[in-house]
């Protein structure tokens, strides 16, 4: 059996629970219930023809009481970093933590999501902020928990540069 | 590539996870965003409990059936004790035994990789193994959330000391942990495991450490060269249990009955120090403002670890309440910020330092304050008690704000005369009038400093002199008049209300205007 820990990384309340709900369970909620510390979930994908186990650690988000924890970082194989598409600031955030994370544990692969894609009139984020990440190599993709559009490709495409 | 059937326990196990952590993530929140967030170690442990007790519980009842087709069929005084047992506390009576015959059993041992959490190997106990699978596909999240909580404790009580956790409670069980440069071996253990078992898991750690240091070193998620590694685990797979009696023969019976009474009162004498040292744990677990995270009885000496609200109750002294000897302690607390009902009343007491006379109760988030107190404490307190940890909102309505109530008294002994048949308000009764217009507008204030609305009667009189059909329109006439002139000097329309009344008598006395004052709670006081 092989195994990955993969991370979501964000700031609070963009979706990082919800995405992983729809990736694991295949549901979601409107109801919004902060993740506390942190919760892992399992998930096993086929990739390559072989089957990989994810231990997804689902992160509370960060905001201006609660950091994230470095200890929970190590070992991460790669990251799903989130930002909400409708509130710019949580893009920033993306970027920072992806400094952070890379800090912990060095160059990991990792795919930024725009998630809430099915709120495109509330889109917040500046053409050009994205397109300056895409130019630099990020793989982004915009998603949404609640449809369920481009979550499972989101993860797979992680998982397989894992392996 | 494609995603392959997901298994139904993971889905389970992350329902269990979320109904766990619902009830405490709101208070956790508050307390980590406005104290201290190391109360989330607290938060953690009940998750990771109905996790593992998931993972094992198909032991217990295949343990139960086995000893009690055992049991049924032989006899002796001390199965007769238990039989005894069960009728008295009204439990079953396989349960009763099992729980005696076990002394411990090791049900699951895991091989951690300890940067990453990810499983590197695991055994289980032959009960456990024989009931289904679905236990075994749970161990790989519970060796995630056994390192996250190892993380947490760590960074939280001893950030870059060596005192990693190394005992945790989940319910009936208990979880050991042996903690090595990059693994870390965790048993599952039910019952009281003796310090050997320790001694067993560093060994079993060493020589998985010595023999995979390369493995280990460059481990990226494949574990198939851990699987050399069950055998060492096994030997941790350690359980003991009484053995069940043998039938007695006949002439031995007596001897048997009293070897029985013996081995009674050694048990009893023996169980008893672990009941209460149990039984003092939950009494301490109970105490407001104090959360025990770990606990340990070893070497005839107790270890307790947890979170303290400095306003508890002295956690040594509560064991020695119960009986435990405060000499045999060893106690590690944290100070944290609860929220529970009687701390929260004993903080607002020492924020709000109540004068005489003041009552506060707390309950639920509500900070009850009733007596009677003058008007600059309450109208402080007001806005001081939202603050206090704990304090959600805060009634007052048992409270009587002594000035307020003092202008109560002053404007309601206020006469306003008139002369006989006439509403005009005369050059003697200006000053009078004055004061009350004065008083009117304090109270007024006053009320709305504290959201207590205030409503000012303005009760026209006429006698029953003259007889006049008109009497009615005078006294209302009377009270009109008043209400105006208090309006011109300041007091607000809306405190005021209007009313009238003819005397059958007759004379100067009931020809005036009165007032009579009445405060109602939550409004906004004395608006427009
Ligand atoms: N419309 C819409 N709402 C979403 C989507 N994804 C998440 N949400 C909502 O956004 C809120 C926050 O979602 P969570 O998944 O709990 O966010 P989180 O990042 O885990 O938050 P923290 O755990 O607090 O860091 C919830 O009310 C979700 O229902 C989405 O794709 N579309
Ligand atoms: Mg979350």
């Amino acid at each position: 059996m092989t195994q990955k820990k993969i991370l979501m990384l964000g700031a609070f309340a963009v979706g990082k629970t919800s995405l992983t709900e729809r990736f694991v369970t295949s549901s979601f909620s409107e109801r919004y219930r902060t993740t506390v510390g942190v919760r892992i979930h399992k998930k096993v994908v086929r990739v390559a023809g072989r089957e990989l186990t994810l231990i997804i650690w689902d992160l509370a988000g960060e905001d201006e009481f609660v950091a994230i924890r470095t200890p929970y970082l190590r070992g991460a194989a790669g990251y799903l970093l989130v930002a909400d598409g409708t509130r710019a600031d949580t893009l920033r955030k993306a970027c920072e933590l992806r400094e952070r994370a890379r800090g912990a544990i060095g160059e990991a692969p990792f795919v930024l999501l725009l998630n809430k894609h099915d709120r495109l009139e509330d889109w917040a984020l500046q053409e050009g902020s994205v397109a300056g990440l895409i130019k630099n190599g990020w793989d982004v993709r915009a998603v949404s928990a609640k449809s369920g559009d481009g979550v499972e490709d989101a993860f797979l495409s992680l998982a397989a540069r894992l392996v | 590539m494609a995603v392959s059937h997901d298994e139904r326990e993971s889905v389970n196990s992350a329902e269990e996870l979320a109904e766990a952590i619902e009830p405490v993530v709101e208070h956790s929140l508050r307390l980590s965003i406005r104290n201290d967030p190391r109360v989330l170690a607290g938060v953690l442990f009940p998750v990771i409990g109905p996790a593992i007790r998931k993972a094992v519980s198909a032991a217990l009842s295949d343990m139960v059936e086995s000893l009690n087709r055992i049991l049924e069929n032989s006899f002796s005084t001390r199965v007769l004790g238990w039989r005894f047992t069960a009728w008295r506390t009204g439990r079953p009576f396989a349960e009763i035994a099992l729980l005696h015959s076990l002394i411990y059993r090791v049900e699951q041992v895991l091989l951690i990789h300890r940067p990453s959490g990810l499983l590197l190997a695991h055994v289980q106990g032959p009960a456990v193994a024989g009931k289904d699978s679905s236990a075994a596909q749970d161990n790989s999240m519970v060796s995630g959330m056994l390192t996250a909580i190892q993380d947490f404790v760590q960074e939280s009580f001893s950030p870059g000391a060596e005192t990693p956790l190394r005992t945790m409670d989940a319910g009936d069980l208990t979880v050991w942990l042996e903690q090595g440069p990059n693994a870390t071996l965790a048993t599952v253990i039910r019952g009281a495991a003796p310090p050997e078992l320790r001694h067993s898991m560093a060994g079993a750690l060493e020589s998985i450490q010595q023999r995979h240091a390369r493995d280990l070193a460059a481990f990226e998620g494949d574990n198939a060269a851990f699987e050399r590694c069950q055998p060492m685990l096994e030997e941790c797979l350690a359980a003991k249990y009484r053995p069940p009696a043998r039938p007695a023969a006949r002439p031995l019976w007596i001897v048997a009955a009293l070897l029985a009474v013996l081995g009674g009162v050694w048990l009893y004498f023996s169980m008893r120090s672990a009941n209460e040292w149990r039984r003092a744990l939950s009494r301490l677990q109970a105490e407001p403002g104090i959360m025990v995270v770990s606990s340990e009885r070893a070497g005839g000496r107790y270890h307790v670890a947890g979170l303290r609200d400095p306003l508890a109750a002295d956690p040594r002294r509560v064991l020695a309440a119960a009986g435990v000897d405060p000499a045999k302690i060893d106690a590690s607390w944290r100070a944290f910020c609860s929220l529970d009902s009687a701390i929260a009343e004993k903080r607002a007491r020492i924020v709000l330092q109540p004068p005489a006379g003041v009552v506060l109760a707390s309950t639920g988030g509500v900070l009850d304050i009733s007596g009677t107190a003058p008007h600059f404490w309450i109208s402080g307190a007001l806005k001081a008690a939202p603050a206090i940890p704990g304090v959600d909102r805060v009634r007052i309505a048992g409270l009587v704000d002594a000035d307020m109530d003092s202008s109560r008294i002053a404007l309601e002994s206020a006469i306003i005369r008139f002369a006989e048949g006439s509403a005009e308000i005369q050059p003697a009764e200006a000053l009078t009038l004055q004061g009350a217009a004065k008083v009117a507008a304090t109270l007024e204030a006053e009320g709305r400093g504290i959201a207590r609305s205030v409503s000012i009667t303005v009760l026209g009189r006429a006698d029953g002199g003259t007889p006049s059909p008109n009497n009615p329109n005078l006294a209302a006439a009377r009270a009109a008049g008043v209400m105006k002139e208090l309006i011109r000097q300041g007091v607000s329309a809306g405190v005021l209300k209007m009313d009238s009344a003819v005397d059958a008598r007759t004379g100067a006395g009931w020809r005036n205007v009165t007032f009579a004052v009445a405060f109602g709670e939550g409004a906004e006081a004395g608006s427009r």
